[in-house]
């Protein structure tokens, strides 16, 4: 584990044009090699928060704090410097996979214009290098995968893509915003099986968003519980779980364990485990 | 695709069928006497026996259905009969007129895209600020103003006062711009609003922020994706505009004396010229249904969710 | 912000104010108007303006102000006829189509298609040429021409509330099938054929406008401001203001409505856009 967090959030608040906060005082910090989990209900923040560290606010919030990646300062403001920024050290996978995607635009056509916008020549950009993303991705067959067209294709196929969209730019960070949330449980266990993959083997350090507490349970190291805009607990995953500080998180933890309430008294280890293999 | 292109060229049969239909019963249903205003125009005193000669002669004693059987059949041998007034076979004079009309109808279509793109991207890129707002209202003053009224606003503005262009006649690119302006303005005013609308939509979209997350510039991310996404909608109303361009054309024509097939039209119409007035439609409706066909063909073409239909994996 | 929205009020108050002036200018016509539309005095030909005739005369002395309060007549009652007529045929054919289904609705669409697959003006042009000149015949024919567009629009919007929650509720609380349809869905599609209408009239006057420009309406010397344009167009050097006046009228008119319109439109249904143009 590296000692410097990779992403470092400050002190930061969003708000709307008129004044209405939308997150404040958030704090926290993301390593390589670690997953970051962020719990909240929809309206939370917790998107919000992800586009700030990734520079892609919308122009209308107004936001203050300060954030790191990678070592350089994301300006909070968007724009080009932020591209710049975000370039190389941070990709993003979404929810809704099959609305990312550009729908008259073929999957090879994705890949060629996101290496070439991160700079590489043409000579380098070719199918070689996309196809070896994919494979990585858990595409045997990467060739047939580029000439498609996206509604040619399912929602987890496409994530999946886009996990190789991120692989090919070589982003040592991921922030996976409700990556899995769409998907039918096959295709979210094979794609969170494909991130826990990326960490192991190449270190990647993941912000992972999600309402999904078994997502958490099965991949986070880290966690931080959401609402209205607040971080409410953060730690280790494993405590939060067992003692969660905050009301909220408590009542949020306690209806997670009670859909998977058993008749012995084993304990949280017990119902971990039973997550692991769902 | 090609099965889309072949289904829809089969259906053009019904349809130019009802069509010929829907004209031979209002031809029928609204002609009076057709063989009292053949008489007329031919000079000819309507004698008794002269109306029975006219009515054996344009055969109007028979059924309805045989007089419309007879009618299709001339028409699909291109026979239109002969203008009552030049005693002329009418396809000829209306095909002597037409191209006159094809010129101006395009280079107005040309107008109302090449300058609508413009005027709905920059409309679009800086919503609710100064161009934004012009466009807006200058679109609204052009979809009120009525196309005859209009002509002779640029008449006035243009011929007469500035005296930069000419106020009449057929010719090159000075004499075309004033009617085909007058023709396009409205169509262009709804394209550039449709463009805008589109193209905020796909500003804000999900592959748009997808896209910038990836690295792309905002001028890749406008340029190629939102663009192209804004723009292929598009192609769907141009039918529309045609049909516009078609009537437009029609009064751009009187205004103008240009010597188009609309012009002609509206002479057939004060003379009663029954031949005229039938081939006229025929032909202006098939050159409509075509064209719509043409930009349907395009649209499920460019469109890859249409192109590859039956063909998801 | 709040002075857009402002003034966006202003505009729409204006409109309305617009037409309502029009509409009661139209009804008290033979009240207001200074002199008769039909006075010909060669004396005062192309008289400019005075007290007498505060818009001046045309080229045969006639009255301009009279001729355009006239004229408002036949175009705002003109267009009050087709809209009704349009109104009742696409919303018969529409709600029937929507709400019978199956071979009904094959049928009924089939009838709109043929008249969706002719350029609308060329057509109202050509029955007019066969039926005859006259206002009425192009009352007739623009609402021929322009009906079918309505009952798509209307049999879309019947088939999309026919199986809304409401609909499926009251019709298992038992009411009939009739009262079910006229006490449910007809109400809001009414409404929005009324915001659909509005943003149509400019449209509609223009081809009635349009066809007695060409001479193929009103017959003279009835004033009507296309035919007054008409008259007016071998004047455009010398007296401009003959094509002006008229013409402005219909550019007022139509905006006005339009403003209405699309006030109505932002106000009860903003999803109505997609349906229309």
């Amino acid at each position: 584990m590296s000692a410097m967090p990779y992403l470092s959030i400050r002190d930061l608040h969003i708000a709307t044009a008129s004044g209405k906060p939308l997150v404040r005082e958030v704090n926290l910090d993301a390593f390589l090699g670690r997953v970051l989990g962020i719990i909240g209900e929809s309206g939370s923040g917790k998107s919000l928060t992800c586009l700030a560290a990734l520079g892609l606010l919308p122009r209308e919030l107004s936001a203050s704090g300060e954030i790191i990646l990678g070592g350089a300062p994301m300006p909070l403001c968007g724009g080009r410097k932020a591209r710049k920024t975000r370039q190389g050290r941070a990709a993003m996978i979404m929810q809704n996979p099959m609305s990312c995607f550009d729908p008259v635009f073929t999957i090879r056509s994705h890949f060629k214009e996101t290496l070439a916008a991160r700079g590489v020549p043409r000579s380098e950009n070719k199918p070689g290098r996309w196809q070896a993303a994919l494979e990585e991705a858990g595409f045997p067959e990467p060739s047939q995968i580029l000439g498609l067209y996206p509604f040619q294709m399912s929602g987890g196929m496409l994530q999946r893509v886009m996990i190789a969209l991120a692989l090919v730019v070589e982003a040592p960070f991921l922030v996976a915003d409700e990556a899995t949330t769409d998907l039918d449980a096959a295709s979210q266990a094979r794609v969170l099986d494909l991130l826990e993959e990326l960490k192991e083997r190449r270190g990647m350090g993941i912000l992972l968003i999600t309402h999904d507490l078994s997502v958490i349970a099965r991949l986070a190291d880290e966690a931080a519980v959401m609402r209205d805009g607040r971080i409410l607990d953060r730690g280790d995953v494993f405590e939060m779980f067992d003692n969660p500080g905050d009301a909220y998180a408590k009542a949020l933890f306690g209806a997670h364990f009670r859909l998977y309430e058993r008749k012995d008294a084993s304990g949280a280890d017990e119902e971990r485990g039973k997550e692991n293999g769902s | 695709m090609l099965y889309y292109i072949l289904k829809r060229l089969a259906l053009l049969v019904p349809i130019l069928l009802a069509v010929s239909l829907v004209v031979f019963l209002i031809l029928r249903l609204g002609q009076g006497d057709p063989a009292m205003s053949y008489l007329r125009l031919s000079g000819i005193p309507p004698t008794d026996e002269a109306l029975a000669v006219a009515r054996t002669e344009l055969g109007l004693n028979r059924p309805l259905p045989v007089q419309y059987l007879d009618w299709l059949g001339k028409a699909a041998r291109l026979d239109f009969g002969r203008s009552y007034v030049t005693k002329n076979p009418v396809l000829e004079e209306i095909l002597y007129y037409l191209p006159n009309t094809l010129v101006l109808a395009g280079f107005s279509l040309f107008l109302t895209l090449a300058a609508s793109l413009p005027l709905g991207v920059i409309s679009a890129m800086e919503k609710d600020r100064l161009p934004d707002q012009l466009v807006r209202g200058l679109s609204f003053f052009g979809v009120s103003i009525p196309n005859f009224f209009l002509g002779f606003l640029l008449v006035w503005v243009f011929s007469i006062k500035l005296r930069w262009l000419p106020s009449l006649g057929m010719g090159g690119l000075s004499h075309m711009i004033l009617p085909a302006a007058t023709m396009s303005l409205m169509s262009l005013c709804i394209n550039a609003r449709l463009i805008r609308a589109n193209m905020l939509e796909n500003l804000h979209s999900r592959y748009a922020l997808y896209a910038r997350a990836r690295g792309l510039s905002e001028a890749s991310v406008v340029g190629r994706h939102v663009l192209a996404n804004s723009l292929i909608p598009v192609v769907t109303a141009v039918g529309m505009h045609v049909g516009e361009l078609f009537g437009g054309a029609v009064v751009a024509e009187s205004i103008f004396a240009w010597p188009g097939v609309g012009r002609y039209a509206v002479s057939a119409i004060y003379n009663r010229d029954y031949p005229v007035m039938q081939c006229f439609i025929l032909i202006m409706t098939l050159l409509f249904v075509v064209m719509n066909l043409g930009v349907d063909i395009l649209y499920a073409w460019l469109d890859p969710r249409i192109r590859l239909q039956g063909e998801t994996s | 912000m709040m002075l857009e929205n402002m003034a966006r009020r202003g505009l729409v108050v204006f409109a309305c104010l617009v037409i309502l002036v029009l509409g009661l200018s139209a009804a008290a016509a033979p009240l207001i108007a200074p002199h008769s539309p039909d006075e010909v005095d060669l004396s005062q030909k192309f008289a400019p303006a005075s007290l007498e005739h505060p818009l001046g005369c045309d080229h045969l002395g006639r009255d301009v102000l009279s001729r355009l309060l006239y004229g408002a007549r036949v175009s705002m009652g003109s267009v009050a006829a087709i809209a009704g007529f349009i109104l009742v045929l696409g919303f018969a054919v529409g709600v029937t189509a929507g709400f019978l289904g199956g071979k009904v609705d094959s049928a009924l669409m089939r009838v709109c298609d043929v008249f969706l697959t002719f350029p609308t003006f060329i057509l109202a042009m050509f029955m007019v040429g066969v039926l005859g000149t006259g206002i009425v015949n192009v009352i007739l024919a623009v609402s021929l021409t322009h009906w079918a567009w309505y009952a798509r629009i209307i049999r879309s919007l019947a088939l999309s509330l026919k199986n809304r929650e409401y609909v499926l509720a009251a019709r298992v609380s038992g009411s009939g099938r009739m009262k079910t349809a006229w006490l449910h869905i007809l109400p809001p599609i009414f409404a929005q054929l009324v915001i659909l209408a509005t943003l149509d009239i400019g449209h509609m006057m223009m081809h009635v406008s349009g066809l007695s420009f060409l001479g193929l309406g009103v017959a003279p010397p009835t004033p009507e401001w296309g035919v007054m344009i008409s008259d007016a167009r071998q004047f455009v050097w010398t007296h401009p203001e003959l094509i002006m006046y008229p013409g402005l009228m219909i550019f007022i008119t139509v905006m006005a409505f339009n403003l209405l319109g699309d006030a109505m439109r932002d106000a009860l249904d903003p999803a109505l856009q997609e349906a229309a143009h």
